[in-house]
């Protein structure tokens, strides 16, 4: 027994050292890691996460790299979330391959890696986490997705604009469902609105239809849902079976949430990062093809938050190589976003990093359709006027 | 390289972990599922402590150990009425609970987002705050986490645990209380696991209940089943591997999006291989008397004689029975029962199936509670008494079924049935450590005496699963013959023996009676009753008919008839 640990400790430590100091060396490549949910019930955002990463990666590559420098995507799973198994892969992203920047998902992982990363200095990346409480974490911590705040004022102001006054809220139980639910508790009254239901479910919850019940005779003008795929799938289509006539609003809808809902998410409307390829906008519309063309299903929003993450750290290795930094570390990086935080955005337009990390983009109100179809409606505000 | 440092402070965790869970289950034989709800007491305990009352290091981990042991101790109380699969059901029912808790828990627990920024260590203005300055905190934890569990294995107080492993009533009828020993291994494997909750949480800075589920519990589970249960070597083994393992399968190069769930296929085929070449895990269960018998002095109980009873005279009434009466529901199993049994006289109880002999065993050692009548021991009221108090008191049984630990060596069985043994207390095992080593070679010695008594010495380091029928017989008297009491009820001690064999155990029991213990047998075997009784009581219908000596009953026409049908 003993042979067989001391054997694999030395495995490792030769593949260890094998992989590590001698590629980076070589500079010719720039390692860019990603900590994703691979494994477990959430794989499906660590898979489709993972698809637009690389296709970007291979994007950028296909044009010459940067200034010849390839990029090489390496992923690490956390497992759904999981704090410890993403702060080994963090671990081995950083010891192993040296890595400098990393996209990174979950708000539990990244919180548990931002003292890592602050201490390596590892610019970091979040496309899919939207817990506001990643705000802060690490100086070197950004987000490209609209947080949970963005989101839940901006579906919260649309039902003000219906002219809705009482709320019934369902959400998950998750960071960030809970999240989303504390903001709404603190927005909803200062919009003049009453919270008339309050119900929650586990992630990934088969029966919610003690909830839905309860909803349905909370006297409500609108159910807010907070809960996310595929979660908001089956609310969709229970609280359609139960007979819900209310509007119902949110802040998700996936193609899984399409495919569990079918017909019973009509009328949906929902806030989110806007990822739609219109015809004004050819970026978008090339990843939309690309994507569909690989793994025959269109791309959602978190595919397109980590295609454009990747976008944004060739960017600013790019910068970095033109200051003449040729290994730049997360520090450098970091700096480099801070001279010029605006960067051009696959969604449309540009987006723009604001002081606490979060790029300013358009939030996007979409409306589900009778045929299960989203449609896009328009751009909306998630600030109050005056405020 | 600080990856390997990493994995080398998250294996030192485990290893925690892992021997504190082995204690619960391995030794205790308690399946309970809620390891990994012990694990998050201690890291939330430090986690809020340390980010919302600023307490410094170490007060959170001290604070998380004696709050994670008391929360233990309480699991431990359904533990004491449930077993088997609903222990399952009620700790896992815990796990559950815990982890809503957690999620629900606000601002307090940090709900599902827990609780980031956690204040690393610092000592003597050293700050823990990498893998390598972590390193040495690690390995401390966890060697003195093990040392702890090791002490406690391989004390009288771990045999006692193995004992009621392998069967609670035969454990407590050698004296054990197994409702204070199940509340102490709770404690010790709940605040063992709170250590490294405790230092997870200075470590990565961060606790979130996705850390503590109860996917979490059978990880830890499965390392103690990997390295083999009941040895806490096995669970460092298994810690280790089941850290490593994971590591070294991603250097295998597999397709980026379906990579780590192809390694976790590898993964659970490498475990389930490894388990079938060992199934009982890769390092077995070893017995304590091995190291024991290398320090031993033959000459300490040399001149003793086994089974001597002081101070009796031969003939005078020890246990006094009178109007004993027990019924289930409608169904009466003992009713005005009067029995006395005297000192060095053999006394046989015999009587049909269902007569109620053993049940009126069960009520004179304090399994059952009579309904009605007394029970007194030279004048002292044994009713109400616990099992482990009547053998205390100097009352002992065997079983009809034997029910020996069978998983422990024929020696441990004689070994943990001695009476007064420091090492029993969980104090002693710890603040008087030379006592307890001293009292272990006198037993060990005494032990042999007693294996030497009934024939049984050159299998003292056999598995009592081992032995052959008439062995596990004479391993059944030397067990009783350990716990000292004076007076020692056989329930059916010689059936099933062949007539050769019987008369290698007759002298033994005799030899017992002469050195004045009061002796009774349940027996079907009218030869074995007149070959080996004093005196004889016929039980009919849960009472009493006749009393006298053995010839005198078997000549008894009506008493023939009804035994004979």
């Amino acid at each position: 027994m003993r042979r067989f640990l001391g054997l694999t400790f030395c495995a490792i430590s030769f593949a260890a050292m094998a992989v590590g100091p001698a590629r980076a060396a070589e500079g010719e490549t720039f390692k860019i890691g990603a900590l994703l949910g691979m494994t477990g019930a959430s794989s499906y955002y660590g898979t489709v996460m993972s698809r637009g990463a690389q296709i970007a990666i291979d994007e950028i590559n296909a044009d010459g790299g940067i200034d010849g420098t390839k990029l090489e995507l390496l992923i690490e799973d956390h497992k759904g979330g999981n704090a410890q198994a993403g702060v080994a892969g963090m671990n081995r992203l950083i010891n192993i391959h040296d890595i400098k920047a990393v996209l990174t998902s979950f708000s539990p992982p990244t919180l548990a890696v931002a003292p890592i990363a602050t201490e390596k200095k590892i610019f970091m990346i979040n496309g899919g986490g939207f817990s506001a409480k990643m705000i802060g974490a690490s100086p070197y911590l950004f987000h490209n997705r609209s947080l949970a705040t963005d989101f839940t004022r901006g579906i919260l102001l649309r039902a003000k604009e219906h002219g809705f006054e009482k709320m019934a809220m369902i959400s998950v139980k998750t960071d960030a469902g809970e999240n989303v639910r504390e903001i709404a508790h603190q927005f909803w009254p200062e919009l003049g609105g009453a919270i008339v239901a309050d119900e929650s479910v586990a992630y990934g919850a088969a029966n919610m239809d003690t909830q839905i019940a309860k909803l349905r005779t909370s006297g409500a003008d609108f159910i807010f849902a907070a809960i996310f795929r595929p979660d908001a799938g089956t609310f969709l289509k229970r609280s359609k079976e139960f007979g819900i006539t209310v509007p119902r609003l949110g802040i998700e809808y996936t193609p899984d949430d399409q495919k569990l809902a079918g017909e019973a998410a009509a009328g949906f409307e929902f806030t989110t990062d806007y990822f739609h390829p219109t015809d004004d906008n050819p970026w978008a519309q090339a990843f939309y093809g690309k994507y569909k063309e690989l793994f025959n299903e269109e791309p959602d929003y978190y595919a397109a938050n980590y295609y454009e993450g990747v976008y944004v750290i060739a960017e600013l290795v790019r910068r970095a190589f033109e200051a003449g930094i040729d290994n730049p570390d997360g520090a450098q990086l970091t700096e480099l976003l801070w001279k010029e935080p605006t960067f051009k955005s696959v969604y449309g337009g540009d987006m723009v990093f604001q002081e606490n990390g979060v790029a300013q983009k358009r939030v996007g109100l979409f409306e589900v359709q009778a045929d299960s179809e989203k449609k896009f409606l328009k751009f909306i505000e998630t600030t109050v006027p005056g405020k | 390289m600080e990856y390997l440092v990493h994995i080398a402070v998250m294996a030192c965790l485990y290893v925690i972990l892992a021997t504190s869970f082995n204690l619960l289950i391995g030794f205790a034989g308690l399946f309970a599922l809620s390891h990994a709800a012990f694990y998050a007491f201690g890291a939330y305990t430090t986690a809020i402590l340390s980010t919302q009352a600023g307490v410094p290091f170490p007060i959170p981990l001290l604070l998380g150990v004696v709050l994670t042991a008391g929360v233990g101790a309480i699991v431990a109380l359904p533990a004491l009425r449930i077993g088997g699969h609903y222990l399952v059901i009620v700790t896992l029912a815990l796990q559950v609970i815990v982890l809503q808790v957690l999620i629900n828990g606000g601002e307090f627990t940090g709900g599902p987002d827990g609780i980031a920024g956690i204040e690393k260590i610092s000592l003597f203005g050293w700050r823990l705050s990498s893998p390598h300055t972590f390193l040495p905190m690690a390995i401390f934890g966890a060697v003195v986490c093990t040392a702890i569990a090791w002490r406690i294995a391989r004390s009288p107080f771990g045999r006692a645990l193995k004992a009621m492993r392998e069967n609670e009533a035969a454990a407590q009828a050698i004296g054990k209380n197994i409702v204070l020993m199940k509340v102490i291994v709770f404690a010790f494997s709940a605040g063992l696991a709170a250590v490294a909750g405790s230092l997870l949480a200075r470590y990565i800075s961060y606790v979130g209940v996705d850390s503590f589920s109860i996917e979490e519990t059978i990880y830890i589970l499965a390392m103690v089943i990997l390295g083999g249960t009941g040895n806490l070597w096995g669970s460092v083994v298994g810690a280790i591997i089941l850290v490593l393992l994971p590591e070294l399968l991603k250097f295998l190069a597999l397709p980026p999006d379906i990579a780590d769930k192809m390694r976790q296929v590898i993964y659970g085929l490498i475990l389930i291989g490894i388990l079938l070449v060992r199934p009982q895990g890769i390092l077995g269960e070893h017995s304590t008397a091995p190291a024991l018998a290398r320090r031993a002095r033959k000459d300490a109980h040399a001149d003793e004689e086994i089974g001597t009873v002081n101070g009796t005279e031969p003939g005078e009434v020890t246990v006094s029975a009178r109007g004993l009466a027990k019924s289930f529901g409608g169904i009466v199993a003992v009713r005005n029962f009067d029995i006395d049994l005297r000192a060095g006289t053999i006394t046989g109880l015999i009587g049909p199936n269902g007569a109620g002999k053993t049940t009126a065993f069960n009520m004179l050692t304090g399994f059952l509670q009579p309904n009605a009548g007394t029970i007194e021991l030279r004048g002292r009221s044994l009713v109400g008494l616990k099992p482990h108090q009547i053998v205390r008191e100097g009352v002992a049984r065997s079983f009809q079924d034997l029910k020996l630990f069978t998983k422990m060596t024929v020696i441990e069985n004689v070994l943990v049935a001695l009476p007064d043994q420091s090492g029993d207390s969980i104090t002693s095992v710890f603040f008087r450590p030379g006592t307890v080593r001293r009292e272990e070679e006198e037993n060990f010695n005494r032990a042999v005496e007693i294996l030497e008594f009934v024939n049984l010495a050159d299998k003292a380091h056999e598995l009592a699963e081992n032995l052959s029928y008439a062995e596990e017989k004479l391993l059944v008297i030397a067990r009783l013959l350990a716990t000292g009491a004076e007076v020692l009820l056989f329930d059916e001690p010689l059936s099933g023996l062949d007539p050769a064999t019987l008369e290698e155990i007759f002298p033994i029991v005799r030899r017992l009676a002469r050195s004045g213990k009061t002796i009774c047998i349940i027996e079907h075997n009218l030869d074995v009753i007149r070959g080996l009784c004093d005196v004889a009581v016929y039980l009919d219908e849960g009472h009493a008919l006749a009393t006298g000596t053995p010839d005198e009953l078997v000549s008894d026409p009506e008493l023939a008839r009804r035994y004979f049908g």
